[in-house]
């Protein structure tokens, strides 16, 4: 079981659960406590997050260039994204972890994207049995 | 994983942890000095607060220091997410 928490700081709750991001050119994970955010269909690096990725945020969108380009629609906009390949590390209670490569979102190195916690969204959390209580502070991944 | 290696990332799993913790700790202090700034502290020291991304990766350069040797933390005004 991989155990998160709800985060109370940004002023709302905020369940949230630490997550390791490799790059091909930073292959020891950068641990990032991510939002569990149900409404996403993708996950989503912000670009404070990206700062532990061994690259400066602007860097990596410009090596990340066009061709990365990814349309996505949040509540009533829609805005430019790029896809980077990278690796996710979820440590479990106890000492496992999981391990994969796949993708994840960039945001640009923008004052909107300031301060917001990058996001976990359905392309990683459907391969868990997710639990979320908020009374009891529980915020829960089991692997399927 | 090579024992090494995977010491290394169980060492950034836990430092991860006390970045975390040292936030939940400090945020309310610091978000009252520096809103809307990037804090910068190395340990438990204050290094800097400064107002962008660019002036953020500029200082880190002239200092010669990256993550994971400093925390940064974005002072966000605490409003409720909708994302």
């Amino acid at each position: 079981m991989i155990r998160g928490y709800f985060d109370q700081t940004g002023g709302s709750l905020e369940p949230k659960v630490q997550v390791g991001i490799t790059t091909p050119w930073h292959p020891l994970p950068c641990f990032i406590d991510c939002l569990v955010d149900t409404g996403a269909g993708v996950s989503l690096l912000m670009p404070e997050d990206a700062l532990g990725l061994g690259i400066q945020a602007e860097a990596l969108w410009r090596r990340l260039g066009p061709s990365a380009e990814v349309r996505v629609r949040p509540v009533g906009v829609s805005v430019s994204l790029r896809r980077m390949s990278c690796g996710y590390h979820l440590a479990h209670e106890g000492g496992a972890r999981e391990e994969w490569s796949s993708t994840i979102l960039v945001a640009p190195p923008e004052p909107e994207y300031y301060g917001l916690p990058s996001i976990l969204g359905w392309d990683v959390l459907r391969r868990f049995d997710l639990r979320l209580n908020a009374a009891l502070g529980l915020v829960m991944l089991d692997s399927l | 994983m090579p024992a090494n290696v995977e010491a290394a990332v169980e060492a950034a799993r836990r430092r991860a942890l006390d970045e975390r913790a040292f936030w939940q700790r400090q945020y309310p202090d610091y978000l009252k000095r520096y809103p809307g700034q990037f804090v910068v502290v190395k340990g438990s020291e204050f290094l800097a607060a400064v107002p962008d991304l660019k002036a953020l990766e500029a200082l880190l350069a002239k200092w010669g220091l990256s993550r994971p040797d400093v925390m940064v933390r974005y002072m966000r005004e605490p409003l409720p997410l909708l994302l």
